[in-house]
């Protein structure tokens, strides 16, 4: 026994020596945990529900245990299925639909605000409205979006506030309205947008802005074609950020939304409620399979018509 | 000079108004309500109590999702914060096709929305036969995290001077002894804002926590199993939330007041 454990420990050290002496050991051994955490628990689970979706994972009854069994021939049954049965065609556009508003209506607002507080703030200051922004966020998301339902009710503050300017005659009812939802998104996602358009508005150095307005440019010049295509990699991957998460939105569709707001987001959210089992999940994988393309597709038009240059980190 | 001042007034205003109304507007609703005497959230104004507060804290299913989640939360930094700082680093002091690829593969959970990330490990766990718990929730959070935290911390990184850690070795510094006390000095302040937002994403994700728990719920699960069913809950929740913004308040402005955090 002894010379084994003797064996084991100068097996051990030589491999420590090794380590210490070879670079490109050590980098990948100082990277691998977090690739071997992603491998496990992000990929692999993305690929078993691709091969769910094709129906290439077979459950197999051995005597009396259950194996799983690789079959190589796909098939597309679920995704015929999906895009066969009606409603999967609106479900599709009006996620298209949602995401492109919350997209653009996002922008619109933080757009201004990023500048504000990037050009027209101190440090101090700059830390203390990030500070706000970030505040609301400790109360549940699914919260938030019922305060804004209770905004919104008939008998509501912004109702009767409209009601009191004049603005409107009667009490309004927007729930259960894509109104609804459009301004509850719009509302929820500011933050993915304003963050990133932040980041790289910060850093725009201000005498090229001053420098187009001593050449003398309008205000409206120097924004179209300094301040802008200066910020267009924060703008990109603000647009991102927003994008793809709010195509899949279920939360404030079943909160706000009403039974007409399906966007796919519900569809496989409500796949993976109703119908149990191997069949549903199988439906509700190639669902959002689809989904996954869409984004695909939605960012390579996004990269090849507004630009590529993307600055996440 | 007097559009410019002009516009340094519009847009005062509008930022003023964005945060006041549109950011603030729900949560002022929620703490205000709170105080309510009706059992229900319905703009109806009837007198001042503290009942809910009362009933949410000794409400035992309350209390538990409260902690699963903080549990979760701490668990999630911790870990993701040990897995998402080496290869920081390397992303941004290292180079080269490999270092491209890496990259790519560590950033792609970011651009795979929740539901997806969710639904798979819900596959995933049921294929494997994996009983689920607090912690095949915290997995699935980690999977996020680690792609959230290279994003907020490589902009740090890449402002440091490397000189500097150059220089530490020249003067004899093994690598570690640069990284502790050259290196990490420098990027804490980062590394804490890093930490509290990914605590409050996880505190607060709904989507992956769904489909990746087992039978003890986090608290916005918990919400979301109730709020639909028992009108009569809405107090309770909304209590639970004025002190949970009441009480990160507090801790947050005592981090920023002491200075060590930077956020951006």
């Amino acid at each position: 026994m002894a010379a084994g454990a003797d064996g084991v420990v100068s097996l051990l050290s030589r491999l420590a020596d090794r380590i210490r002496r070879d670079r490109r050991l050590k980098t990948i051994l100082f990277l691998s945990p977090g690739l071997i955490t992603l491998a496990v628990f992000f990929f692999l689970p993305f690929v078993v529900s691709l091969l769910l979706s094709f129906d290439m994972l077979v459950r197999e009854r051995v005597g009396n245990t259950f194996v799983w069994i690789l079959s190589l021939q796909p098939n597309l049954e679920y995704y015929i299925k999906f895009f066969t049965s009606p409603g999967t065609s609106v479900s599709i556009m009006q996620s298209l639909y949602y995401a492109s508003f919350t997209t653009i209506g996002t922008l619109l607002i933080s757009f201004p605000m990023a500048y504000y507080m990037a050009f027209k703030l101190d440090r101090r200051r700059k830390n203390f409205v990030l500070f706000l922004i970030f505040l609301p966020f400790w109360v549940n998301f699914i919260i938030r979006v019922y305060a804004i339902r209770f905004l919104f009710h008939p008998d509501g503050i912004v109702s009767t506030t409209l009601m009191a300017l004049g603005i409107t005659d009667g009490p309004i009812s927007i729930i259960g309205t894509d109104a609804a939802v459009l301004i509850t998104m719009v509302y929820s996602y500011l933050i993915f947008m304003l963050l990133p358009i932040y980041g790289v508005v910060e850093k725009i150095n201000k005498e090229l802005i001053e420098a187009a307005y001593t050449l003398g440019a309008t205000p409206f010049k120097t924004l179209v074609k300094v301040t802008l295509p200066l910020a267009k990699p924060g703008i990109i991957a603000g647009s991102l950020l927003v994008f793809i998460p709010a195509m899949g939105e279920f939360i404030i569709p079943i909160i706000v939304g009403g039974g007409k707001s399906y966007p796919i987001g519900r569809l496989i959210f409500d796949q993976f409620i109703k119908v149990s089992g191997i069949q549903g999940w199988a439906l509700g994988s190639a669902a959002a399979m689809v989904y996954v393309g869409l984004i695909v597709i939605a960012t390579y038009l996004y990269f090849r018509f507004v630009g590529r240059e993307v600055t996440l980190i | 000079m007097e559009t410019s001042r002009l516009l340094k007034i519009a847009l005062v205003v509008y930022t003023a108004f964005t945060v006041g109304f549109f950011i603030y507007l729900p949560v002022a609703v929620i703490i205000v309500y709170s105080f309510n005497d009706v059992p229900f959230f319905i703009p109806e104004w009837r007198g001042f109590t503290l009942e809910w507060f009362v009933k949410a804290f000794t409400r035992r299913d309350v209390v538990t999702s409260l902690w699963n989640s903080l549990y979760i939360a701490v668990f999630t930094t911790a870990v993701s914060l040990a897995l998402a700082i080496p290869p920081t680093f390397y992303v941004v002091r290292g180079r080269g096709r490999v270092k491209d690829l890496y990259m790519l593969y560590l950033m792609l959970p970011f651009v795979i929305p929740w539901i997806i990330i969710g639904v798979s490990l819900y596959i995933f766990y049921w294929y494997l036969g994996i009983e689920k718990s607090l912690l095949t929730a915290a997995l699935g959070h980690i999977v996020y995290s680690i792609p959230l935290i290279v994003t907020l911390l490589a902009p740090r990184l890449y402002s440091l001077d490397p000189d500097i850690e150059r220089a530490s070795m020249d003067l004899g510094a093994t690598p570690w002894q640069t990284f502790r006390y050259v290196v990490f000095p420098q990027v804490f302040p980062a590394i804490v804002s890093a930490a509290i937002i990914t605590f409050i994403w996880s505190f607060d994700n709904f989507v992956i926590s769904y489909y990746t728990l087992g039978g003890e719920l986090t608290w916005p699960v918990w919400v979301f199993s109730v709020i639909g069913k028992q009108r009569n809950i809405f107090p309770v929740v909304m209590a639970v939330s004025t002190v949970i913004i009441l009480v990160s308040t507090v801790v947050i402005a005592y981090i920023v007041k002491k200075g060590y955090v930077d956020i951006l």
